[in-house]
């Protein structure tokens, strides 16, 4: 997958679970829990929804890196090559 | 949603002669419980330290009776079964406070799905009314970052809610050596006609004693 597409499956499955966030005004270094008021539920249910849709499961200790578009991107990138 | 709130607030506050117990502990034996049980585990099987607390409440409130239940009007009634209710936020504003029902007969397991469906249901307003309206106690948590503490309201007609601040490192003494540990703030609001700081006093001891055997939850 490009970066594009994985940013766009980031973006989507973000969406899904906060579906009040308009994914044209989230910046790429926007924090998902300071800026975007994603609680440890929320993530949760992020790292599954990507695990499910791009096979990539992130460890709990790699939460920091998936943390915004910046940082999720290069890092999902990596487990996928 | 807002003035909904406000209005059970308002009633809650001046109906309610509100006490508050706060005591910090030692939440490292749990965080560190969890973190080994998720290592081996795909993300839909992971576990948030958020079910160990609603679990250790839980089965504080089975083993603190007079804590768990409702002010009828005329007194204070036990309930028979513990159904925790959990102080969910949701986005946009606003919360919701749905029970878990049975809470203290189910597993650590089956505590962590009651919750994801629960907040996934609350966010979709899906939500069941008995669910809103089974509660024997309440739980409410700050989650990961923030203040230290939080007294909550108490969401009548029960008689006690526990506030759960965001956990933070402390130097901490165990076993005589000052050792780096991540701590909790508990703090009790209790309704003081149904209750002395005796008992809620020994709901915080009992919900202590849970926490620090995570294996046993």
């Amino acid at each position: 997958m490009t970066h594009a597409e994985i940013r766009a499956a980031f973006l989507h499955e973000l969406i899904g679970i906060a579906p009040d966030l308009d994914p044209a005004t989230i910046a790429d270094d926007d924090h998902l829990q300071d800026d975007l008021d994603l609680d440890s539920m929320d993530i949760l249910s992020l790292v599954t929804a990507l695990h499910e849709t791009l096979g990539v499961d992130v460890p709990e200790a790699d939460y920091p890196q998936i943390s915004s578009l910046a940082s999720a991107i290069p890092y999902l990138a990596g487990k996928m090559s | 949603m807002r003035q909904a709130i406000a209005a059970a607030m308002v009633r809650s506050k001046q109906t309610i002669p509100h006490f508050y117990l706060s005591h910090t502990m030692d939440a490292q034996p749990a965080i560190d419980h969890v973190a080994c049980l998720n290592a081996d585990r795909p993300p839909s099987k992971r576990i948030l330290l958020g079910a160990v607390f609603l679990r250790a409440t839980a089965l504080a409130a089975r083993d603190c009776p007079d804590l768990n239940g409702h002010d009828n009007g005329e007194g204070f009634v036990r309930a028979d079964a513990v159904n925790v209710g959990l102080a969910i936020a949701l986005r946009g504003g606003g919360l919701v406070a749905p029970a878990v029902i049975g809470a203290d007969e189910l597993s650590l397991a089956k505590t962590m799905a009651a919750m994801r469906d629960l907040v996934a249901r609350a966010r979709t307003s899906r939500l069941r009314s008995r669910e809103m309206t089974a509660g024997t106690i309440t739980l409410s948590s700050l989650g990961e970052s923030g203040a230290d503490a939080m007294a909550g309201v108490i969401f009548a007609p029960q008689v006690a809610m526990v506030g759960l601040g965001a956990p933070h490192t402390r130097p901490w003494v165990v076993d005589g050596t000052v050792q780096r540990r991540t701590v909790v703030t508990m703090t009790m609001s209790v309704d003081h006609r149904a209750n002395d700081g005796r008992k809620a006093s020994q709901f915080i001891a009992a919900f202590e004693t849970h926490l620090s055997r995570p294996d046993t939850l």
